[in-house]
């Protein structure tokens, strides 16, 4: 019996250490920066931000980068949170975020409907709301910085329709249907489209949820429907792009198909520098994160009042200027 | 007979110990975040724990009879989405609309039961099987895409309250309630413990086996129903993706709570002191700003520490 307790005991104790632990753990690093913004809280500054995203991808990683480089810039603390692709758990977030009482709250969210209860909790407790990279699905005006995922899809388009020479088939990967990001570039891909009609066909468009496995199927199913006929894969993310590039190495069509893709994420660069890959659409990670603070600071200094889409600027990447980012962002 | 009343005794000092575990958390949390001990925050922690309580009171019954069910996050999802769609396209009552979903959950629940009960099959393979199911008939039924601009009367089952204590928490109130008097006080509870127990001696005894074994998953099934009711008025939309990985937390807060994964024994009680638990953790980490990712790491290391107090009381 006593062993028992004893036993519990110790559970408790590890529990506790487990919690105190974890405390100090992180408090280090936070508490360093807030020594910091305690000298320039004294200018006045010194907001806390909430921050909830979706999920820890790379491409999230790198705005969370931005995000902290412009808050400890500006003297703001960042609380970051990752909701692990759960619209349920970014609504506890928020609340918590709330209840903590931080003075604005930046979101990343996780679906573009499951996210309209959190615009009206923090317009009922008095905190401004910026939404970040993914758009919220209202009619209501509010603060937002994301990627001009219209200009994304134009881009992609346009340049794949170039390379074929103004004319034949195209195929289009799409990302989740629904998703703000599929349902932009699908509508920057059909502004181009409109542009070719009667020269250009679109053979088939189906998602392949922005997976590279599931794009591969999906290519090498195409492949053999139509046979022959593909001149260009359009795809709505890298990823899918390069499922694609696989299939048609696969199928030894390489030299015959031209892909391109949008995110330039790192391994989208290297088959951009390949050849595989015709471009690719970059959108600067931590340009999005950054701008997103910058905003919400100057939504609380009352400089920005007008709630507004903001789009950060999209880039072309090509074998031409693909090294810029090779050599940037992804020099490691 | 006595090894049993002491088994009983050992369970009631891991509750015990479960609550000071609880009290000594807060304690802690509320030195070190000025935000914890707030009201607004401890709404905010029972209203957030309520869909997890749910489902691992009826993860905890299906668990008295040493079966599993994994399939509960992707019949929370179907149900919701059925919710959300019937809601945005059919004129009816919401309270037809409520009871259809928790119908829908209960028939899933049914499929599970079947199999498991009267197929002898694994309740982890059944299970498994209908988690995929439900998933895939999510997406048919919504092609993939969020179902929203759902009525605000129904919203309010996620964010309103009554006295300010918020309808997620006294729905989850509710069932504990039921599901705590069918336990302990009908003939069916008892049963369920018997067959959890000892399936031969249950049978021997008159008991019919199968049909408490599948009855265990259709009330399983009927807990995702109302939980994907509050989850869908909550982010107030029916989501494909929703519930991901719910079962894990779900038996998470059973084990924790110190029901045995192989039957016979454990308490609503100590699922609820489980849930509240998951739920502080997940809160206070929250608000120390700790990252998602030693969160994870954080509730494996809890669920690790219940099931050793588990397999020493075993021993």
């Amino acid at each position: 019996m006593k062993k028992r307790i004893l036993s519990i005991l110790l559970v408790v104790a590890m529990a506790a250490m487990l919690v105190m632990g974890c405390d100090s753990g992180t408090e280090e690093p936070a508490g360093d920066s807030t020594g910091e913004q305690e000298t320039q809280k004294d200018d006045g500054d010194g907001y806390t931000i909430g921050c909830t995203v979706y999920y820890m991808t790379e491409f999230v990683t790198l705005m969370v980068k931005g995000m902290e480089g412009k808050a400890e810039e500006l003297g703001c603390d960042l609380v970051m949170l990752d909701a692990g692709q759960d619209a349920q758990t970014q609504i506890t977030q928020v609340e918590n975020l709330i209840a903590q009482k931080v003075d604005v709250i930046i979101v990343a969210a996780v679906d573009s409907d499951a996210i309209l209860p959190a615009i009206e909790m923090c317009e009922e407790a008095g905190i401004p709301l910026v939404g970040v990279n993914m758009l919220f699905n209202t009619e209501e005006p509010y603060h937002y910085v994301g990627p001009d995922d219209v200009l994304a899809g134009e881009l992609e388009m346009q340049y794949a329709i170039d390379e074929i020479g103004g004319e034949g088939n195209v195929v289009i990967l799409e990302g989740p249907i629904g998703q703000s990001a599929q349902i932009q570039r699908l509508e920057g891909n059909q502004n181009i489209l409109g542009k070719y009609e009667g020269k250009i066909e679109v053979l088939a468009q189906q998602t392949a949820n922005w997976s590279r496995e599931e794009a591969l199927t999906l290519v090498e199913n195409w492949l053999e429907t139509f046979s022959g006929q593909i001149d260009a894969i359009v795809a709505h993310n890298d990823e899918m792009a390069l499922g694609a590039i696989q299939a048609l190495e696969a199928a030894g069509l390489s030299d015959e198909i031209v892909v391109t893709g949008v995110d330039a994420i790192l391994d989208g660069c290297n088959a951009v520098k390949d050849g595989t890959l015709l471009g690719t659409v970059y959108q600067d990670a931590a340009l999005e994160g950054s701008d997103a603070v910058q905003k919400a600071y100057d939504v609380l200094e009352g400089t920005v009042t007008e709630k507004e889409l903001s789009y950060i600027d999209m880039k072309w990447i090509t074998q031409d200027n693909v090294d810029e980012l090779l050599t940037t962002i992804y020099a490691e | 007979m006595k090894e049993k009343a002491k088994g009983f005794d050992k369970n009631w000092i891991q509750t015990y110990m479960l609550i000071f575990i609880v009290v000594g958390l807060g304690v802690v949390l509320s030195i070190v975040s000025k935000n914890f001990l707030t009201t607004t925050n401890l709404l905010n922690v029972v209203r957030q724990i309520a869909i997890n309580g749910i489902l691992a009171i009826g993860m905890t019954i299906v668990c008295l009879t040493g079966g599993i069910d994994l399939s509960v996050g992707s019949i929370v999802a179907f149900s919701g989405i059925v919710t959300a769609g019937l809601l945005r396209d059919k004129n009816l009552p919401m309270i037809v609309v409520i009871l259809l979903a928790i119908l829908v959950g209960a028939l899933l629940g049914l499929y599970n039961g079947y199999f498991i009960a009267y197929w002898n099959a694994a309740p982890f393979v059944v299970t498994l099987s209908m988690m995929t199911i439900a998933r895939g008939m999510t997406y048919v039924f919504c092609d993939g895409r969020p179902i929203s601009n759902l009525p605000t009367g129904f919203l309010a089952i996620g964010k309103g309250s009554i006295a300010r204590i918020p309808a997620p928490t006294i729905i989850l109130i509710v069932v504990f309630v039921l599901a705590s008097i069918m336990l302990t006080k009908l003939k069916f509870g008892r049963y369920i413990y018997a067959v959890g127990g000892n399936e031969n001696a249950a049978m021997v005894s008159g008991i019919n086996v199968k049909r408490i074994k599948m009855m265990v998953y259709v009330l399983s099934g009927t807990a995702c129903g109302i939980a994907a009711i509050i989850l869908t008025a909550r982010v107030s939309a029916g989501l494909p993706t929703a519930g991901n990985g719910y079962e894990l937390d779900a038996i998470a807060a059973t084990v924790i709570g110190g029901t045995s994964l192989s039957g016979g024994r454990g308490r609503l009680w100590g699922t609820m002191v489980g849930a509240i638990l998951l739920g502080i953790v997940n809160n206070g980490l929250d608000l120390l700003n700790v990252s998602s990712f030693y969160q994870q790491i954080v509730k494996g290391l809890i669920i690790l520490g219940a099931i050793l107090i588990d397999s020493k009381r075993n021993q």
